[in-house]
């Protein structure tokens, strides 16, 4: 592992329109290794756009992203392996219960780091959950299943999209220590939130849209 | 090691799909009900003698298939767009032809296999002979992968849309109007008791070019639809 | 030349110019036609078999033959739209649509309108009408899923798939057709297509094609032209020029 350069991810000069609107102009910005960046601004200002920007799920009018110093469109299924992306909505199936949506989950990734399901769902405070339903679940819980899955795969850079909505004080602060530990592990998180982060051990840089 | 996890995220997405629609009876019947109801009509329309009958049989039977598989084909990505799936799925570094495939052979399994098991049940009700029963399930064995195919790529095109329904049924009727012909004709001519072969490999032939194209169509139109 | 191609890529410059040859084509489009319409009715001779009523394929034949063509063009278009990213391409696909539906409806009822005197009935289920008629359904799925879809780009290349299957699939549905038909009928009636069309009559009708197909490009610049303005309202360009015209 100690061949694998620091991971950076950075963007230059970002334009974006969306419905004909501009979101955002020349955006630029650097994430390194340890970074917590969290992208701040108004309802509609783009954030959710930005992230699937990054993501690569939408293509860039203008501007570069670099994973690492290259562009992610020529390295697309390799940054797609050091990526989690977690948008507005769940990615978990009602239908299936929680043991079996992580499965799914993890066969998506590409290193699977646990096998150990059940105690992952527990560190995610789903204990004993394993059977249930996924259409079962509170909002809260249903949140907790989709951020379970960080844990599942490794990967490097973690895209959230309001990962606290419905998350109560109890599950927020599980959120922080395993954010904690991506951070010391060199991974890279960046987050929108309409909570001001104040984390006394957590840096975080923010992002004004 | 990539190959091994290729072949398991396609085991995994179709045992997902399978286990998916297994649990959701009334998805996998409907359209079964709904096609049954649809060839009843015909009797009661045009009267029961079976002559009459014996003669648009075939066509009843393929014209009921396709609208009955056409009811199937909002289910194939629709609940995956909406609870944000697909986008994890999109979003996977593995090739999305793998994924595609999986849906789409879970789909023809709950859809097509269903379909073509009530199919050789409704023909003694539609006075098929066995030699034109024969010929009839090798043309929706050949067919009804073609109708996931296709539709998978209008069920691609349109989900999340209004009424993507009916939106689906005028994209995929045109398409299929070749599958209609080579289909219909050869159970005709098993009735005549005339050769069917050059039907059958007209029909492989399109199953073949779907395999082939209709992957890639309906791969472009999840990452196109899902990038709004 | 790449140069040159680029440049008109850009949504500027290719409302400009298409601006500066809109009224070429259209001009030219009026005057093809009066020649045209004048060869027709004036200059060809009555058909020996079908007298007056054959001409009627002056309008037919080249809207039937426009009809795959503009199909043709809105899937390059489409493509180009999907490989290049060029918003003017796609603005192009989207302007096709409704033209390429209105000329295979035109072909499908000039076709029923010559079928009455001929066959005695409204609609004959002859393989040529009968593509034609599956053809419209091709037009009509593909500005029922732009309307459908609300973000203009998205609409734009998900239409460009949607054509680049039907491209795919129209020589098949063509074919299937013919056959089809053969199979039903026996090869009975050729419609339309005398094997050798006297030259009197052909001049005509070579100019009719010409007529539709510049019509067809003054339209489609047309429209191009207010795609694009809607598409880059909010750009420096058009907000200029909407300026100048309302000052003016």
């Amino acid at each position: 592992m100690s061949n694998i350069p620091e991971p950076s991810l950075t963007v230059n000069g970002l334009n974006c329109y969306r419905y004909d609107k501009a979101f955002f102009r020349g955006l630029s910005f650097t994430a390194g290794a340890g970074k917590l960046l969290q992208i701040e601004g108004e309802n509609g200002s783009g954030k959710t756009t930005l992230l699937k920007v990054l993501c690569g799920l939408i293509e860039t009018d203008e501007g570069e992203i670099l994973w690492c110093g290259k562009s992610i469109y020529s390295v697309i299924d390799e940054y797609r392996g050091e990526l989690h992306y977690l948008g507005h909505k769940n990615g978990i199936k009602a239908g299936l219960t929680c043991l079996e949506n992580l499965k799914v989950l993890s066969a998506l990734g590409n290193q699977i780091t646990t096998n150990a399901y059940s105690a992952v769902l527990r560190r995610y405070g789903l204990g004993g959950y394993d059977n249930i339903y996924a259409y079962t679940l509170s909002a809260g819980q249903k949140r907790r299943l989709s951020l379970a899955r960080l844990a599942v795969n490794q990967t490097r850079l973690w895209i959230l999209d309001e990962p606290f909505t419905s998350l109560d004080e109890k599950g927020k602060n599980d959120m922080k220590r395993v954010f904690q530990d991506h951070l010391k592990a060199n991974g890279i998180i960046l987050l929108t939130s309409h909570d001001n982060i104040q984390w006394q051990d957590i840096d975080v840089t923010r992002i004004q849209l | 090691m990539t190959r091994v996890r290729i072949l398991n995220l396609f085991s995994t997405i179709l045992f997902r799909d399978l286990l998916l629609g297994v649990r959701n009876q009334s998805e996998l019947v409907n359209p079964l009900i709904f096609f049954i109801m649809v060839i009843t009509m015909f009797p009661l329309s045009i009267g029961p003698e079976q002559s009459a009958l014996m003669q648009i049989s075939p066509a009843i039977v393929w014209v009921a298939a396709v609208l009955a598989s056409n009811l199937t084909i909002d289910g194939i990505f629709r609940s995956d767009y909406e609870d944000g799936s697909l986008e994890q799925m999109i979003l996977s570094p593995h090739s999305g032809f793998t994924l595609v495939m999986a849906k789409i052979l879970a789909h023809w399994l709950l859809a097509g296999v269903p379909l073509i098991i009530m199919v050789l049940m409704a023909g003694p009700f539609l006075y098929l002979p066995d030699y034109a029963l024969q010929t009839l399930f090798y043309t929706l064995l050949l067919g009804t992968p073609v109708l996931s195919l296709i539709g998978a790529i209008a069920g691609g095109l349109t989900m999340g849309v209004r009424s993507s329904g009916m939106l689906q049924a005028l994209l995929i009727l045109p398409l299929i109007m070749p599958l209609l012909i080579f289909s219909v004709s050869a159970v005709n001519n098993a009735m005549k008791g005339l050769p069917v072969t050059g039907e059958l490999y007209f029909l492989a032939a399109i199953l073949v070019l779907a395999l082939t194209l209709a992957p890639i169509a309906v791969f472009s139109a999840l990452k196109i639809r899902l990038s709004e | 030349m790449w140069k040159w191609i680029t440049k008109y890529a850009s949504p500027m410059h290719f409302y400009l110019l298409a601006n500066r040859l809109t009224p070429w084509f259209g001009w030219s489009a009026a005057v093809l036609f009066a020649v045209g319409l004048y060869g027709a009715f004036f200059y060809a001779p009555a058909d020996y078999q079908q007298g007056e009523s054959f001409r009627i394929i002056y309008i037919h034949v080249p809207s039937a033959w426009m009809s795959m063509f503009v199909y043709m063009v809105m899937a390059g278009a489409g493509a180009a739209g999907l490989i290049w990213k060029t918003k003017v391409s796609d603005a192009v696909a989207r302007s096709c649509a409704p033209l390429g539906a209105s000329f295979t409806f035109l072909a499908l009822a000039t076709g029923s309108l010559w079928g009455k005197p001929m066959w005695g009935t409204w609609w004959v289920w002859d393989a040529r009408l009968t593509s034609e008629l599956i053809l419209l359904f091709l037009y009509l799925g593909y500005i029922a899923l732009q309307s459908a879809i609300d973000d203009r780009r998205t609409a734009a290349r998900a239409g460009a798939i949607l054509a680049l299957v039907g491209v795919v699939n129209i020589p098949i549905i063509h074919y299937s057709v013919i056959w089809w038909n053969t199979l039903h009928q026996g090869p009975t009636i050729s419609k339309l297509d005398s094997p050798s069309i006297h030259i009197d009559m052909l001049i005509p009708l070579l100019v009719m094609a010409l007529a539709f197909n510049l019509y067809f490009a003054a339209m489609v610049l047309i429209r191009a032209r207010m795609e694009i303005v809607e598409q880059e309202k909010n750009s420096k360009w058009v907000q200029e020029l909407i300026v100048d015209k309302v000052s003016v």
